[in-house]
Order: C-alpha cells, then sequence, then structure tokens
C-alpha cells in the first residue's frame, strides 16, 4: 500500500518537477521518432512502389534492435549517468532519422528503421532518473508520467505528421516533416544535456555494484531464468528468417545463417554472462531474507509482453488499418483516428498504477489483461461497415486496459525484488519488444482480424499466469481513526 | 565444546613470588560478560614485572595491570584497539614516570614491563614493553610474538632497555594477527620464560587440561627448573570465535521494519508528524511531536526503496550510533528514545535554520570576520567527529546548519568511517561509494581512505565557497570520475572571484584543497591557523599559474605550424 504524495506538476521551482518534465519530455521526443514511420507509410508506400510484405517488414525491423539495445543502454547509464546517455540518444537518433528521409532504396529504409530501434531504449534512462530524483512517497506517480506521456509521443506523431507531410506539400513532402522531426529530436538532445542534472545537487550518481545479469536465489530460479531469455532470440531468428529470401529479400541466405549462428553465440555468452554474476549465489545459498521467486518475474515479462507488446505493434499498423479498412480516408484522418489509440496513455498509464495500488496487485493485473482480450477480441471484428466513430471508440476502450496494464506492470516492478528493480524493469521490458517483434512478425503472414484475434488469444493465455502471481508480501501500515500508523505482518 | 557465536575463552593466570622475597609481578585478565562490551572491546590478558632493582617495582606492576585492566573498557567503543591501548599505556607511562620523580635516588622508581594481549572479534592485539613475553600455539605452529627489549653488555650480562616509567615518553610494540579456534595464547614474565625450554613451555600448553591447571604447571615446572625470579603468567586457549553469517547478521539487521512514508497528523510510536521537512530519494525527514512531552524533534526515517539493502540498512544504524556518542555544540544530537520503536528510525533535536548552502546563496562575499567565525565552527564541529576518531566523509553546505546568531550545526553523519567498527568483523561489503562529488576529496572517491585529511579538504572546499561564492576547481569537478579527469582540472585563485581575498589566504586555501595528500595540510589546526594569520612562506609571490597555458597554447601552434608544413612539402613534392 501506498500513500500518494501530492505533486504540484506545475511547480517549476521545484527542481525534481522541472527535471520531470525535461525528462518527459525526452522520452515522448523518442516516440515521435521511433514511430514517426507509422502515419507516413502510406506515403512511403507510394514513393517506393513497396509490396504490403515490404511495409510490414520495416514495421519489424522497427522494433527489432531494441531488444539488445536496452541492455547496452543501461549499461551505458551505470557507467556515465543518465544526462549523457540521454542527450547522445537523441542526437544520434536524429541523425539516423534524418538518413531515413533521405533514403532512395528499399535496403536503406530497412537500414534506417532497423538502426533507429535504438532509440526505442530510451525509457530505462528516463526510469533512472527519475528514481535519483524523487523519493519514495513519489517515484511511482513520476514514472508513470514519465512513461505514459512519453508514450504519447507516438499518438502526437500519429496526429501531426501527415498534415506537416502535406504542408510541405509534394512527393516528398512526407520526408520533411520525418526530417523536421529527426532535428527537433536533435536540438533538443543538445538543449537537455545542459538543463539536466544526473542528481540533485550534492548527491552523487551511485553506481550499481554489480550489472550483467538479474540475480536469481535458487537452481530452479536459474534454469527458469535462462528458459526465458530464449524467447528473445527466437524472435530475433525469426526476423532474420523474414529478412532473407524466404521474405523480403534483404539479406541473404548465407546472411541469415551466420545471424543464427551469431544468435546462439551470443545466447552462450549471455548465459555465460548470467552464470558469472549468479556463481556465488548459487554455490554458496543465499540469505533467507534475500530470496524471492522468479516466478513473480516471469509472470510480469508476459504481462509487459502483452500489454506494451501490443501497444508498440498496434501503434505500429494502425493508421495503414485504417486507410484500408475504411473507404475515403485521407492520410491525415486515418492518422488522427488511430492517434485515439496511443493517446490513451496521458492518463490511463498513470491510472494503472493507481489501480495497482488500491485494488491489488494480482486482481487490477488479472482484470487489465483480461479487459484488454476482451478489447483485442472487439478490435478482430472491425470491418469497412462499422461506423468510423464506434470503430475509434472500440480502439480507445481496449487502449485504456493496454496502457493501464502497463502501469500496473511497472508498480508491481520494484516490489519482487527492490534491489533488482533496475534488472527485472529491464527484463520486463525487452520482453515488451519481443512482444511487438511476435506480433508484427505474426501481421506479416496473416490479415488484419487475425491478427488482432492472435492478441486476444494470447492474452487469455496470459490472464491465466497472472492468476500464479503471488501479492507482494512484507509489511503494511494501517492508519486507525486516531491518527495512529500501526504495522502490520503480512505474510 | 559448544558452539556459540561470540568470542569465547578459556582463560587463568597464575603468580607466585618463588624464590624472591616480594612478588613484584602482576598478572590479570578480564573476560566482559555484557555482549556489547565484549564486541566492542573485547577481552584482556596482560603480565608486567616490576622492575626489582627499583624500589617501587611491585607498585609500578600492580599500577600497570589494574589501571590497563579498568581504564581500557572506559575508552569510547569508537576508538580503535590499537588507538585505545596506546593512549592508556602512555597514560599509565607518564603517571609512573612522575611518581618516579618524586625519589631523589634513581634506585627508587616506579620501572614495570608490559605485555598484554586483547582479543576482539577475530584478532589479537599485542602491546608490548620491556622483556615479559606472548607466545601463540597453533596446533603445531609456536611462536613468540614480541621482542625482547633487552640490552647486552657483554659477558652474558644484559639489562632492560625499555620498561613503564623510564621516561616521559614510551614507544609501545604494536601489532595484530588474526585468531582461530583451539589458539592457545600466553603471556609470561622472565621468572617463567627464562626458565623453560621451548619444548616444555609448547607441551605444557598444549596438555589437555583447563587452563588454569595448565598455567600453574607452567609456572611450577619454572620453579623446578631453578628459575630464582617472581614466576607469573596468564593462558588463554580460544574456545570460539564470532562467526555471524549472513542470515544472523541480517536478522539483526533487519528486526526492525521500514516505516511507510508518513502523512501529516499520523502518530507514529506516540511521534505525531507534523510536517515533512525533507525528501529525497534516499530518506525522509519529519518534523514530530512527542506526544507524552509535547517537545519537537526531528524524525529521520530510510526511503522503502532500499527495502533489502542491508548495506544501507547498515549504514543507516551506523549513523544514530554514531550521532549518540558524539557529544558537542556543533553537531546535532541523537535523542535517546523512551518508548520501544516498531520500526527503524531516529530521532534528533530540531535545530532551526537556513542550511549553509542555501545561506550562501543569500550572502555573497560575507564579512570576512563573520565568514571565519563559521569556517572556526564547523572545524569545531569535524574536531568533534574526530575525537571518536571517526571520519565525517560527507561534509557539505546542505549539511550545515546555521541560525540567526550565526551559529551552526552539522546536522549528518553520512557516511561516517568509524575505526572501532572497522575492527568489527562484518560479513557485508558496502557498495558503491559514499561522499558527494562536489566537496569530497577526490582520493576518497577513488577509492583510498584518506582520513582526516579528506575532512580536511571538504572542509577548505566550503570555505572556499563561503568566501568567494564558487568552487575551487570550478563546476567541472562535479562531473569528474576518473583520475585522469582530476588530473585536468586546475585549481582556480579565489582572489579572481573576490578581489578582497589576499594572496597568503589564498594559498591557505590551495593548499586545503590539493589533490595531492603530501601537500595538503595534514591536520585541520593548521589549516585553520593558515587562516588567521598570514603563513610567510605564501606571501612569496611566484607567478606560475600563466605559464601553464601559454605552454600549452604555444605548442599547439607549433603542431599546426608543422601539419601545414608537411602539407605544403607533400603538395609541391607531389607535382614535381
Amino acid at each position: 500500500m501506498s500513500h500518494e504524495g501530492k505533486m504540484n506538476l506545475l511547480n517549476l521551482a521545484d527542481p525534481k518537477i522541472k527535471m520531470l518534465h525535461i525528462t518527459w519530455f525526452a522520452f515522448f521526443l523518442t516516440f515521435v521518432v521511433w514511430f514517426s514511420h507509422a502515419p507516413l507509410l502510406v506515403f512511403i508506400k507510394e514513393a517506393f512502389d513497396l509490396s504490403s510484405a515490404q511495409v510490414k517488414a520495416l514495421m519489424i525491423l522497427n522494433v527489432a534492435l531494441t531488444i539488445p539495445a536496452r541492455i547496452v543502454i543501461g549499461i551505458l547509464v551505470d557507467k556515465f549517468g543518465p544526462r549523457i546517455i540521454y542527450s547522445g540518444l537523441l542526437i544520434i537518433s536524429s541523425f539516423i532519422c534524418i538518413g531515413f528521409a533521405m533514403a532512395d532504396s528499399f535496403e536503406q529504409l530497412a537500414l534506417f528503421r532497423f538502426l533507429l530501434g535504438f532509440v526505442g531504449a530510451g525509457f530505462v534512462i528516463g526510469i533512472r532518473l527519475v528514481g535519483e530524483w524523487f523519493p519514495a512517497k513519489q517515484v511511482g506517480i513520476a514514472e508513470g508520467i514519465y512513461g505514459g506521456w512519453g508514450n504519447f509521443g507516438s499518438a502526437a506523431g500519429a496526429m501531426t505528421l501527415p498534415t506537416i507531410a502535406l504542408m510541405f506539400g509534394g512527393d516528398d513532402g512526407w520526408r520533411y516533416a520525418l526530417g523536421l522531426t529527426g532535428i527537433i529530436a536533435g536540438v533538443y538532445g543538445v538543449i537537455f544535456y545542459f538543463v539536466a542534472r544526473n542528481t540533485p545537487k550534492g548527491s552523487t550518481y551511485f553506481k550499481p555494484k554489480k550489472s550483467g545479469g538479474l540475480e536469481v536465489t535458487s537452481w530452479k530460479d536459474f534454469y527458469f531464468y535462462l528458459f526465458m531469455n530464449i524467447p528473445m532470440y527466437i524472435a530475433l531468428a525469426v526476423l532474420a528468417w523474414k529478412l532473407s529470401p524466404s521474405g523480403v529479400k534483404l539479406l541473404t541466405t548465407e546472411t541469415m545463417y551466420i545471424m543464427w549462428v551469431a544468435l546462439v553465440v551470443l545466447f552462450f555468452i549471455q548465459v555465460q554472462s548470467i552464470w558469472r554474476v549468479n556463481k556465488e549465489n548459487l554455490t554458496h545459498g543465499v540469505a533467507d531474507i534475500e530470496k524471492y521467486d522468479f516466478k513473480q518475474v516471469a509472470i510480469l515479462d508476459v504481462s509487459y509482453f502483452v500489454t506494451f507488446g501490443s501497444e508498440l505493434a498496434v501503434v505500429s499498423m494502425l493508421p495503414l488499418f485504417f486507410l484500408e479498412t475504411f473507404e475515403g480516408l485521407s492520410a491525415v484522418q486515418a492518422g488522427m483516428l488511430a492517434s485515439g489509440f496511443a493517446f490513451m496513455n496521458l492518463v490511463a498509464r498513470p491510472t494503472g498504477g493507481w489501480f495497482s495500488d488500491k485494488f491489488g496487485r494480482r486482481r487490477s493485473l488479472m482484470i487489465l489483461v483480461g479487459g484488454l482480450a476482451i478489447g483485442y477480441m472487439v478490435l478482430s471484428q472491425i470491418t469497412g461497415a462499422w461506423a468510423i466513430p464506434v470503430a475509434v471508440i472500440a480502439t480507445m476502450c481496449c487502449s485504456f486496459f493496454v496502457q493501464a496494464g502497463e502501469g500496473a506492470v511497472f508498480a508491481i516492478v520494484p516490489l519482487v525484488k527492490r534491489r533488482m528493480t533496475g534488472q527485472i524493469a529491464g527484463m520486463a521490458g525487452a520482453y515488451g519488444n519481443v512482444g511487438a517483434v511476435t506480433y508484427l512478425t505474426v501481421l506479416s503472414f496473416v490479415d488484419y482480424s487475425t491478427f488482432f484475434m492472435v492478441i486476444a488469444a494470447s492474452a487469455a493465455l496470459i490472464f491465466f499466469a497472472t492468476m500464479f502471481l503471488n501479492e507482494p508480501k512484507g509489511h503494511m501500515a494501517e492508519v486507525n481513526a486516531d491518527g495512529t500508523v500501526e504495522l502490520i505482518d503480512v505474510d | 565444546m559448544p558452539k556459540t557465536n561470540k568470542l569465547e575463552v578459556d582463560i587463568a593466570s597464575h603468580s607466585i613470588q618463588g624464590l624472591k622475597d616480594n612478588n613484584e609481578d602482576a598478572v590479570g585478565f578480564f573476560v566482559p560478560e555484557e555482549l556489547p562490551v565484549l564486541e566492542d572491546k573485547g577481552i584482556v590478558l596482560a603480565v608486567a614485572d616490576g622492575v626489582s632493582s627499583a624500589e617501587a617495582g611491585k607498585e609500578a606492576s600492580d599500577t600497570a595491570i589494574t589501571r590497563f585492566l579498568s581504564d581500557y573498557y572506559q575508552t569510547p567503543d569508537t576508538w580503535s584497539v590499537k588507538h585505545s591501548g596506546q593512549k592508556i599505556l602512555s597514560s599509565i607511562n607518564l603517571t609512573l614516570f612522575k611518581r618516579s620523580h618524586e625519589f631523589a635516588s634513581e634506585e627508587k622508581g616506579y620501572l614495570t614491563t608490559f605485555t598484554a594481549l586483547v582479543l576482539k572479534s577475530r584478532i589479537a592485539h599485542f602491546f608490548h614493553a620491556g622483556d615479559s613475553r606472548a607466545y601463540l600455539l597453533r596446533g603445531n605452529e609456536f611462536k613468540q610474538l614480541t621482542r625482547d627489549h633487552v640490552a647486552s653488555i657483554g659477558s652474558g650480562r644484559s639489562f632492560l632497555a625499555r620498561a613503564m616509567g623510564m621516561d616521559n615518553s614510551i614507544q609501545i610494540d604494536y601489532s595484530q594477527f588474526t585468531i582461530e579456534a583451539d589458539d592457545v595464547l600466553l603471556v609470561t614474565s622472565d621468572g617463567i620464560h627464562d626458565f623453560l625450554t621451548e619444548e616444555k613451555i609448547i607441551e605444557l600448553m598444549s596438555a589437555e587440561s583447563s587452563c588454569q591447571e595448565r598455567i600453574e604447571a607452567l609456572v611450577k615446572s619454572a620453579f623446578d627448573n631453578g628459575s630464582d625470579d617472581n614466576i607469573s603468567g596468564s593462558l588463554c586457549q580460544i574456545s570460539s570465535l564470532p562467526n555471524e553469517s549472513l542470515n544472523d547478521y541480517n536478522s539483526k539487521l533487519t528486526r526492525l521494519p521500514f516505516p511507510p512514508p508518513l502523512d501529516e497528523g499520523v502518530i507514529l510510536d506516540g511521534y505525531k508528524v507534523l510536517k515533512e521537512l525533507f525528501a529525497s530519494s534516499r530518506s525522509q525527514l519529519y518534523l514530530v511531536e512527542d506526544t507524552e512531552t509535547g517537545e519537537q524533534m526531528v524524525m529521520k526515517t530510510p526511503s522503502i526503496n532500499f527495502e533489502e539493502d542491508t548495506g544501507y540498512i547498515d549504514r543507516f544504524i551506523q549513523e544514530e550510533w554514531i550521532g549518540k556518542r558524539i557529544n558537542s555544540d556543533y553537531v546535532v544530537k541523537i535523542i535517546k528514545q523512551q518508548r520501544p520503536r516498531t520500526c527503524l528510525y531516529y530521532l534528533m533535536e530540531h535545530v532551526q535554520g537556513l542550511s549553509l548552502d542555501k545561506w550562501m546563496e543569500k550572502n555573497h562575499f560575507p564579512k570576512p570576520k563573520v565568514a571565519f567565525n563559521l569556517v572556526e565552527q564547523i572545524a569545531k564541529g569535524l574536531a568533534a567527529f574526530h575525537k571518536m576518531e571517526t571520519i565525517h566523509q560527507d561534509l557539505k553546505p546542505a549539511n550545515i546548519l546555521i541560525n540567526d546568531e550565526n551559529q551552526i550545526k552539522v546536522v549528518d553523519f553520512g557516511s561516517v568511517f568509524v575505526a572501532g567498527l572497522a575492527e568489527v568483523f562484518i560479513p557485508l561489503e558496502h557498495e558503491g561509494v559514499l561522499g558527494t562529488a562536489t566537496y569530497s576529496d577526490p582520493k576518497y572517491l577513488l577509492g583510498k581512505n584518506t582520513g582526516v585529511q579528506g575532512d580536511l579538504y571538504a572542509l577548505a572546499t566550503i570555505t572556499y565557497e563561503i568566501f568567494s561564492g564558487k568552487l575551487p576547481y570550478g563546476d567541472k569537478i562535479e562531473e569528474c570520475q576518473t583520475a585522469f579527469e582530476y588530473d585536468r582540472l586546475r585549481y582556480i585563485s579565489a582572489t579572481e572571484a573576490n578581489p578582497i581575498i589576499p594572496i597568503w589566504f589564498d594559498r591557505t586555501l590551495e593548499r586545503g584543497v590539493s589533490f595531492d595528500l603530501e601537500q595538503r595540510y595534514d591536520n585541520i589546526p593548521e589549516f585553520i591557523q593558515d587562516l588567521k594569520k598570514p603563513n610567510p612562506t605564501y606571501l612569496l609571490d611566484d607567478p606560475k599559474v600563466t605559464k601553464n597555458k601559454s605552454q600549452v597554447l604555444f605548442w599547439q601552434l607549433l603542431s599546426g605550424f608543422w601539419i601545414l608544413m608537411l602539407v605544403l612539402v607533400v603538395a609541391l613534392f607531389a607535382q614535381g
């Protein structure tokens, strides 16, 4: 149970509020840049005369690199501090974005989109930063605002980019629109460097001792953890296959085999690194107080797979979906309607955290995952015959459950094992991206309706998984009528 | 033998006058009953051999033993064993010396040898002066720990070269080593060890009897071998060593749960929260009122972000423990709690005032007299820490409060390093570096414990900032992480920021914040002294600073010129 401190978000004189605004805006821009292609896909498709398969390949490529990027960024943040890494990320992504805007072949488009996947790892940087500035009482809300308002960047992009492209006009309007987002990101990267601080004045940035893997506390959990790492490699392997001659022919068959081998090697390197981090704990045993159930982490991982994963996938394809399903829509209108999905982020994500605090962790997560399963099932029934407003309302309702689910997951993350919060968050985030890659890969095989069905079905399965979540234990504080605080042992 | 989790020994002593008229030996040991004392101070066994040619040899040895045993246990628990032992012994020595000089004749003196072993946690320390001895028997290894302080004057005669009471200062031999279970330790006067062979001593030390029986056997054996001196010794065998497993240590520490974030009006353990004074990602401070007495005080609570971080909990508990022992007008006092606690927090007196960093913002270029007075008070606050052999390690303006009468108080015990505590075997390793980048000694941040000089660096930096409003190495110091980056920083003269600062004052500050430990002052009083009065060596003005800059520029220009020439040559010859 947590008390929510009152936070005056307009009090810019308070340095931590100022930092929060600066940081969520940085994250917002990364999302604008990351999904800047989604509302403009119709223009890009025309300009390069792309097949449907190629378009879907672009969507998948966009989210692929993020999976390993999160780990790399996490390590860099631990080493150099959030400020310089976030600036660096924004500036580098601006160059890549401009590169994408100037591409003149499908191969180049694919390359730059793939590289842009790196920018999706910005999330972890801000989380670390927010964690340094806010006291325990407020950090949950602060992170919810950071995540939610940041994620809204994709909606903002969907709303404005088609209009901007049309304003620039001509066949290349979309290039200018994309380039513009890149430039804004780059400029803000520089601003961020000068305005942001790693920590409040006077405290040092703490470097965590062991980075390189999650720490588990029993042999059973160790194998479980190794097993849970496999889907990430499978997702990347399937992506490699998709890009090979059997798919969009971006890679040769030999290159595909090389990538597969590289993935296997990487997997073994990761296993070794995990062993190294955990060797001492496993051989010497761990104090009882340090023990925790890895199952909790696994459940959070799959929950984030279906919530955040589906969000990324849907945001990538929704504008195009509206365009192709409904007659007579312009790109601008399609973008606007599709933006409704990510728009809910502004309130849904922080609300999900609040739900989780108020109604219990397990129950909230179950309700939200169950809700989104139903939501996607509804979406799978959308046809051209539907009234457009109804379709939009359906997407917004569904998205509420999706994003509230994300908020709920992250509210639980710090409660599994405080010390490993960063690692657990990292793994959940990676799973979110694996979800995105998985769902978009599914989309490349089937039509839109089946795509939504698949998400709904997976959500139903994961609904059953969430039933196994343990309510985090510890001491609960109760405030009595006369104001005295009592601590109750909850075990 | 039953295994428990604390230091347990079998210990005994014995002393006879032998063939002499008096027994001028003294011997003793002490095993504390209360666990805290056992853990903080340890077990002592000691022997003192009064010099028989001096008239008051017996009184000397008696004094030495009784005073050591009582005074050692009165020393503050933050003092290390070494410091405690040395301080007590030098005090006893002085007493004996003074008494010796009350006698006109040289032969009447209060002289005695002294050898003591202190066993604390898993380490044995010995203090030694004279020709009494300490031995260690471990399994088959037998070792004489001490060196006899005797001088030989030929033809087999020797005399005592060092003894307590001989001079007004004494050099005590000190060393430490780790002990293991079943070790046997022995201290003896020369009445034993001059008359028994090593083999005999080993044989009697390792006998299968109680320590009392063994020491009596040793004494008797020496007597039987013709010892003509007083015969004394103390024998100790280690039965078990404290080795708290990680689990036990954890449960001891985390017995108390963390309090939840507190709202106004809520009452915890009878303390009503009036308002939240401060909250950071690491801790919270609340102004509370004792519902029984109405007294207002400050409650510090740990942040639940660190709920399972044993290193953090360890430090939090240590803060209170240390705060309780420091008593100074310049350091905030910890309030002892009358009611039992249900969760982890501690109480401090409420100090009204502005923190020094805010004060500095409001008072640019304060009057030198005011500023200097503040610095002196901070130095006194630091002295209170150092007297207890603790280093603050995290002094910064945010930790110092100033009230309306310009009186300061240090309100944080942050990362205090306690010499005494460091000797107790703590199974957890502390992670990360404590200390604030702006005010902490870079050497410390890079991993080296610089002791008092570290706090001096912080004090000098703060002094610089009070007088000039800026940091001595500029703002870039906050970003430095490696030795290389620190090397690139250059001291900025305080006179640049505040022209009224004289050169000698600036030089004092420069030395105070020097990265080089040899250059930096090694004690605070000297630093303060030089701030008050111009140190003549600083009055010599040598303009070193500018030369540095222009040299780099010179080489840059020269290199540029060379590159240009190279390009020209290549261009010319390529065409040809």
